[in-house]
């Protein structure tokens, strides 16, 4: 005879069940009429859960409560068990090693050459970095081109519009990795507004402005241009760049100025390249000097 | 049936005896024991439906023009076949958004099941010996699924996973000596390259898989052979275990368990969207989205990149950078003063013996005071990685906001301490005025709205 509580816990078991049964029903029919994520989801989900509640049910309900007992035996053994143990280690390691020592340590350094030797085939596993981390494609007298390929002209640039340029002839669909180093956000801002050290003087014609986009803290894209203040920032962690006065940083955790592309604009109106980025674009690392 | 099943298992493999114990074996019932249960779970169905994700996801970098019906906007984008494929596997294979979502929100759910796990590890001093061996076994295994997370979220070559690539290689370039190294091993050569998303694939499907399942069997033989912990009460002592047998109560609840576990993810799946990369658009190396913030086991690292000091140092021809300070000394550092805490805490507090009874939380204000600061300190780092966000709804500049936590993570974990230290003092000081003042009498209310006193049960 069955308490009232059993017959409670039996009745919710079955609810549950029948639960189930529907989700998994409604799944069925919703992947074989072609499918939609939220009936899908409901109703896989639904089944489980379902039948995860009609097990807990079960298990409080239907099953007898029942503790049992184990012991925790100690773990260690008596000294004389381990020392057995450590004792056939020593005189099986005595009997390879012998009265050969020299040839113990002639095995241990033709392991070691071969460590040495697969050394080679992991570093063929990437190619090297040596000496060609933050190059670009930039030189002087490439014009400045859009994503597309199409050509600014400076004319068609108010103070304060940015565009983001690529050197000529290294865009495309097949460029992409030589574009993420090249990309270069061109700024127009007010000329009187410049503080350029006297070096850089002749790099921002008309008050154009250019910097590597790739920021030097970690390497994101350096997007967003604040007008305002006339400062690139990074998204990812808010580096932030004085446009004005050489890439230098007024915040964040970017510990080098942003690279700068001297700007040359010619009678015509055409911009290029004045020289070559003024450093290596991109983070810093080890192998940085 | 099953008589003839477990004599043919016997004559074969002799294993009557070890089933008999291992269907006795007491599992003690309280509930925080079952967040280990989910981590676990979170594996098989991590694995089922990243099996399924296998099928349709193309791990390729090479260039294709978009021409799928699902995404309007982006028809004739150029994309990498990887984006090509997802959105493929999300739009017009059935059921394939929901298992695509169910896997991503598994891999929150899995670190997250692992750290209250590790948690409840930590508070309770289950790590203590003879249980060190799996304290580290766990972390390494938190390490890995933070590494298969971000590698799996990488693989999409969505706006958002291509700018969260090119920090992680850029934190592994800053690395002294190796860092070069390193870096062009796990990518394929620099980020972005034509090899990085099939060199990703393989260590998140392959690599880190196969260790985490090693691990994992590890991590339950260990637990097999040391038997389980429990909290002290009554009949509960230093040489025994108390608690359900395994058949057949507590494999009725651990099934319900994992069943309760894979409908919530796939629930999860199909109603709340996470990673939705058609929004983000492809990666394209020289946009990026804005705001860019990466799931939560590893929003703590890029909160600690924002803070991160501006120090960069020339040691002989090379640099060690700015980002290796808050991308990889501190959260190596982090884990190492985890890992260690086992040998830590028992040179603080000499003690060389075993332990099967947990301690409850206020018996050891050390270490409850210690694992409280840590875990403000990096909840104050997720916190800040999400700093453009807040800017964002409160108006107020990102610069103040980031200064206010780059205070924040100073002074707030000490006051943490302090706070848990003295928590953990009156609490022992109220346990042991209790132990030594038991009440005399208990407070009874009388159905006329009066109260009596009545003398203590005798227990």
């Amino acid at each position: 005879m069955s308490s009232p509580r059993e017959r409670r816990g039996e009745r919710w078991a079955a609810a549950w069940l029948t639960t189930s049964v529907a989700c998994s029903v409604a799944f069925a029919t919703s992947f074989a009429l072609g499918g939609q994520p939220q009936v899908e989801g409901i109703g896989l989900g639904g089944a489980l859960l379902a039948l995860a509640a009609a097990l807990i049910v079960w298990s409080r309900a239907l099953i007898p409560p029942r503790q049992v007992e184990d012991e925790h035996l100690p773990l260690a053994h008596p000294a004389v068990q381990r020392a057995a143990a450590a004792g056939l280690l020593i005189e099986g390691g005595a009997e390879i090693v012998g009265r050969r020592a020299w040839l113990v340590r002639f095995a241990c350094a033709a392991a070691g050459v071969l460590g040495v030797a697969a050394l080679f085939p992991l570093r063929g596993l990437g190619p090297n970095p040596n000496g060609r981390l933050g190059e670009t494609s930039w030189k002087r007298g490439l014009r400045f081109v859009r994503e597309d390929g199409s050509f600014v002209d400076a004319s068609a640039l108010e103070v304060g519009s940015v565009v983001t340029v690529f050197p000529e002839g290294a865009v495309g669909p097949d460029k992409v990795v030589d574009m993420a180093n090249d990309a270069v956000m061109l700024v127009r801002v007010q000329e009187d507004a410049l503080r350029m050290p006297p070096d850089r003087a002749s790099w921002t014609p008309r008050g154009f402005v250019a910097y590597s986009k790739i920021c030097t803290h970690a390497g994101c894209p350096v997007a967003l241009y604040r007008e305002g203040p006339q400062q690139l920032m990074c998204p990812c962690h808010q580096s932030t760049f004085d446009v004005t006065d050489g890439g230098t940083v007024v915040f964040g955790p970017a510990a080098r100025a942003l690279p700068q592309l001297p700007v040359a604009l010619d009678a015509d109106g055409v911009l290029r390249a004045g020289g070559a980025m003024s450093g290596f674009i991109g983070p810093e690392s080890w192998e940085h000097a | 049936m099953i008589r003839a099943l477990v004599t043919w298992m016997d004559e074969r493999l002799g294993g009557a005896p070890f089933l008999r114990n291992a269907l006795k074996k007491a599992f003690p019932d309280h509930w925080s024991f079952m967040l280990g249960e989910v981590a676990m779970y979170c594996f098989i169905f991590i694995i089922a439906s990243g099996t399924y994700l296998t099928f349709f996801f193309h791990p390729s970098d090479a260039r294709v023009v978009y021409n799928g019906t699902a995404i309007p906007s982006l028809r004739g984008r150029t994309m990498s076949d990887a984006y090509a494929s997802v959105l493929k596997l999300s739009f017009e294979t059935q059921a394939g958004l929901v298992i695509r979502q169910a896997h991503h929100w598994c891999a929150n759910v899995f670190a997250a099941a692992i750290v209250t796990h590790m948690s409840r590890i930590y508070f309770t001093g289950a790590f203590r010996k003879p249980r060190e061996i799996n304290w580290v076994i766990g972390l390494t295994l938190l390490l890995l699924v933070i590494g298969d997370g971000f590698t799996g979220y990488s693989l999409p070559g969505d706006a958002l996973s291509g700018a969260g690539l090119k920090i992680a290689q850029s934190i592994a370039l800053s690395i002294p000596v190796i860092g070069g190294w390193v870096a062009f091993l796990a990518f394929g050569g620099n980020v972005p390259s034509a090899e990085t998303t099939n060199r990703l694939f393989a260590i998140h499907i392959l690599f880190i898989p196969l260790l985490l399942g090693a691990l994992i069997a590890a991590h339950l033989a260990v637990l097999w052979r040391q038997k389980h912990t429990q909290f002290p009460g009554e009949n509960r002592r230093e040489n025994n275990v108390v608690g359900s047998p395994l058949w057949p109560n507590y494999t009725v609840r651990s099934v319900a368990l994992m069943l309760a576990t894979f409908g919530l993810l796939l629930l999860l799946g199909g109603l709340v969207e996470i990673n939705p990369v058609w929004l983000y658009g492809p990666y394209d190396p020289w946009t990026v989205s804005s705001p860019a913030q990466p799931d939560w086991y590893v929003g703590w690292l890029d909160g600690s990149l924002r803070l991160g000091p501006r120090l960069a140092l020339r040691v002989g021809g090379h640099t060690i950078t700015a980002l290796f300070w808050a991308g990889a000394a501190l959260p190596g550092c982090i884990f190492a003063l985890i890992y260690a805490w086992p040998w830590i805490e028992r040179r603080l507090q000499p003690d060389e013996r075993e332990h099967e009874l947990l301690d409850v939380p206020w018996a050891n204000p050390l270490r409850t005071a210690t694992g409280v600061a840590v875990l403000t300190f990096v909840a104050l780092l997720l916190f800040a990685g999400s700093d453009d966000v807040q800017a964002r709804l409160t108006h107020i500049s990102v610069q103040q906001i980031t200064w206010a936590y780059r205070i924040a993570v100073w002074v707030l974990p000490p006051l943490a301490f302090a706070l848990a230290w003295r928590v953990c003092r009156e609490l022992q000081a109220r346990h042991a005025y209790e132990e030594d003042h038991p009440p005399r009498v208990v407070l009874v209310r009388t159905d006329e709205g009066g109260y009596d006193e009545e003398p203590v049960p005798v227990p």
